[in-house]
């Protein structure tokens, strides 16, 4: 059997004369991440109608609930323009509901679109209303905090539905360009780059790997972190840089206390090399002010002024129990907190700057003259598709 | 590196003894009956069980009556373990600082159940402060635990000398029993074991740290226990289930071979680990092991600052196997299970314990200390060094 979901987008219906382009991109993202399930998408007015078949549903309302630019999404059943069809459909449709439902209290909220039907959006709720107290004598109305809702739409056909399920709302992935997410293996960068997905930013990650400083587990993790960060993104790019030659020249640097920053340096002009030759405009990192020395405004300042690319920082004014409730809310969490920690304390300074100052940081990162080095690691990356 | 692999971490399991492999097969088809089964097969095979019960026995001087065969050493501990803590009354469980997780594992569910746990310290080499155990004792002491060769540092602990002192209290107390129960996973084939002269009560063995089978140990004690499980009654009623006699037979080859062999094999590797020590030291690493005492077999140093899983991934990738010792968590630098040792953060960030056995060659110690030294120069940060 199959069934028939109405779709709900959310922000898109800000957009003028843009929103055809947003609309398709919706599409496209929905039917690349539905491949393989046979599905009919069609758009009606401004909501999309999608139909499966019903063994396909968990896998397909998994997806759904992980598509940016739905606000929410519900099975539906669609009937023609006539009272007496809408009547038989709603019956039908409220007697699914369980016993416990069907003693506890509903509202109708009816849409009229098409303003040439005959009714009013009252008068349907009224009618209907009444028809579902006649038929099931146990409910009762409330309209203020109702147990169930039935809703009724008016368009080109008649759309009527009970349970709407939340969808994360945002941009259609893909409307804001093209970006470049540093994905560490901790709790943060996955959040990140889920934020900057939600508002249409298409990524590919990239992880620094020091092995064997961190242990071939501690990618594995971050190659986990990133297959679950993946339908959220309708996939993505994992590119995985050797560092730890870079790591060693940094070991060796005259200046211990700055090694932490100067590694992230190396880190963000890596990651601007991958980003001019992936065509990405942007970093993402899960950098959240002052969290760790490396954080501070200072240090910011220094790792920013490293690079010309944009660096986007979605985190930077949240504290880590908002970070942790949306990496929970994401499922990267429980992967985030494996045991797998890096022993790159090996090269943390004892007494790391806190707040350095760029133009001595600058000259300490020219010394180490890592060109070379730099591109070398580019080169011998290894990329996953996730 | 295309060398041939080197082993050095025979205290996490040694490599079975090709003929004691041979023998699992031979024994499995041999002997192909259940023996509780009454029928002929059934007998055979109950026969040769009890031929092996009997052989493990002579081999350790105790009564045949007196061995269950188990799972393992876990199972075998954990069995002596529920039976105290299915006792009724509270009773007082003193036992070491330096316990196997097995034995430590069991902490929580004694305190559940009322009991009170006493633990004895030990000293930087892992080695038990008799004084305090005695100040341990009380009225309520109803078992005491015992690693008999510490699985980190390779200390053995006085055991003659802790019978003592708990006979010795019974004795004070009316002469009402203290068990006294001794984990020797690590102990046997490594130290002259004459269980029936010990006078212990209970002890637990697994066959694969003698390079017997996986999956396979024994308990030795005396008197009864109650059972981890229910089942066909077997094993006196404590370990229910068929035994699996061929692995039982192999494994008491093994034990054979390793009681036979172990003097020769332990002065050889003392000369080994006096190798170890002095290519170590030469390295700056710590010696946290006694140096001239304990099983000549296991040596725990500390080699800083490289923390312990980058050394033993970078071994690895040569081809030279050895264990870091215990957990590590870097971002606390700090490890479970070496602070009784008393020994610094800093070290314990950088422990490896290095393992060696039957098969362990002189050229297999001479190319390890070559690829420390190799590593460390890449490993070691400059300002380090």
């Amino acid at each position: 059997m199959d069934i028939t979901y109405l779709l709900k987008v959310g922000e898109l219906n800000l957009k003028g004369s843009n929103l055809k382009f947003f609309e398709k991109k919706l599409r496209a993202n929905i039917k690349k991440s539905l491949k393989g399930i046979p599905s009919e998408l069609r758009q009606s007015q401004k909501r999309l109608i999608l139909r499966i078949n019903e063994s396909h549903r968990d896998q397909v309302e998994k997806i759904l609930s992980q598509t940016f630019g739905l606000v929410s999404f519900t099975p539906m059943v669609m009937v023609k323009k006539d009272p007496q069809s809408i009547e038989t459909a709603v019956c039908d449709l409220v007697s699914k509901l369980s016993s416990q439902e069907l003693e506890g209290t509903f509202k109708v909220a009816a849409r009229r679109v098409d303003k040439s039907y005959p009714q009013t959006s009252y008068e349907i709720a009224c009618d209907l209303g009444g028809v579902i107290l006649d038929t099931f004598p146990k409910t009762t109305v409330n309209v203020r905090k109702p147990d169930w809702v039935l809703s009724i739409e008016i368009r080109n056909e008649v759309y009527i539905y009970i349970q709407e399920t939340k969808a994360p709302g945002g941009l259609p992935v893909g409307t804001a360009g093209r970006g470049l997410l540093l994905l560490s293996g901790g709790i943060d960068s996955p959040v990140a780059g889920y934020l900057m997905g939600k508002r249409g930013l298409k990524l590919e990650s990239i992880y620094f790997h020091t092995y064997p400083y961190t242990s071939d587990e501690a990618k594995e993790k971050v190659v986990t972190l990133g297959k679950r960060l993946s339908p959220w993104l309708g996939g993505m790019k994992l590119h995985i840089i050797p560092f730890t030659d870079i790591q060693h020249k940094l070991a060796a640097s005259e200046h211990p206390r700055f090694s932490t920053i100067l590694m992230r340096m190396a880190m963000m002009k890596i990651a601007e090399k991958l980003g001019e030759q992936r065509d990405l405009s942007a970093l993402i990192t899960g950098e959240a002010l002052s969290q760790v020395a490396s954080q501070t405004v200072e240090s910011i300042n220094c790792t920013n002024r490293s690079v010309d690319i944009p660096v986007l920082r979605p985190l930077i004014g949240m504290d880590k129990i908002e970070i942790i409730t949306i990496a929970r809310a994401i499922d990267t969490y429980d992967v985030s907190i494996l045991p797998y920690d890096d022993c790159c304390s090996l090269f943390a300074p004892k007494h790391p700057v806190i707040h350095p100052k760029y133009d001595e940081l600058a000259e300490a990162y020219e010394d180490l003259n890592l060109g070379d080095l730099l591109d070398k690691a580019l080169e011998a990356r290894e990329t996953l598709d996730l | 590196m295309s060398k041939a692999p080197i082993y050095l971490d025979w205290a996490a399991t040694t490599p079975i003894l090709p003929e004691v492999a041979q023998l699992i097969q031979e024994t499995a088809i041999a002997y192909p009956g259940n023996p509780s089964s009454i029928h002929t097969l059934g007998k055979e095979a109950k026969e040769k069980l009890e031929l092996e019960r009997s052989k493990l026995a002579t081999l350790l001087g105790v009564d045949s009556s007196e061995i269950l065969f188990t799972s393992g050493g876990s199972e075998a501990n954990s069995i002596i373990f529920q039976h105290f803590l299915q006792k009724r009354s509270s009773i007082e469980i003193v036992r070491t600082s330096i316990e196997h997780p097995i034995i430590s594992g069991f902490d929580r569910v004694a305190k559940d159940f009322g009991h009170r746990l006493c633990t004895v310290p030990v000293d930087k080499r892992g080695v038990i402060d008799l004084n305090k155990l005695n100040e341990l004792l009380s009225t309520k002491t109803a078992l005491v635990s015992i690693i008999g060769v510490h699985n980190i540092t390779g200390a053995i602990e006085p055991i003659e000398e802790i019978v003592k002192i708990v006979r010795g209290f019974e004795d004070s107390r009316g002469g009402r029993k203290i068990h006294i129960h001794c984990d020797m996973v690590q102990a046997f084939g490594k130290t002259p074991l004459k269980l029936g002269a010990l006078g212990i009560d209970s002890a637990a063995f697994g066959a694969h740290k003698f390079q017997g089978p996986r999956g396979v140990g024994f308990l030795w004690h005396k008197g009864s226990v109650v059972p981890l499980s229910t089942g066909g009654g077997q094993e006196q009623g404590v370990r229910p289930g068929t035994e699996d006699v061929a692995s039982i037979t192999a494994m008491v080859l093994a034990a054979e071979i390793a009681i036979k062999n172990h003097e020769d094999l332990n002065s050889r590797l003392w000369q080994y680990r006096k190798i170890l020590i002095d290519g170590l030291q030469a390295l700056n690493a710590t010696i946290i092991s006694h140096p001239t005492e304990g099983v000549p077999g296991i040596l725990y140093v500390s080699c800083p600052p490289v923390p312990s899983e980058v050394w033993v991934r970078s071994l690895s990738d040569c081809g030279i196997y050895i264990s870091a010792g215990s957990a590590c968590s870097s971002s606390k630098r700090k490890k479970a299970g070496v602070s009784p040792l008393g020994i610094s953060d800093t070290l314990g960030f950088s422990t490896l314990r290095i393992s060696m056995g039957a098969a362990t060659q002189d050229s297999d110690i001479t190319q390890f200390l070559h690829t420390m030294k190799e590593l460390q120069s890449t490993l070691t940060p400059r300002e380090n060094r």
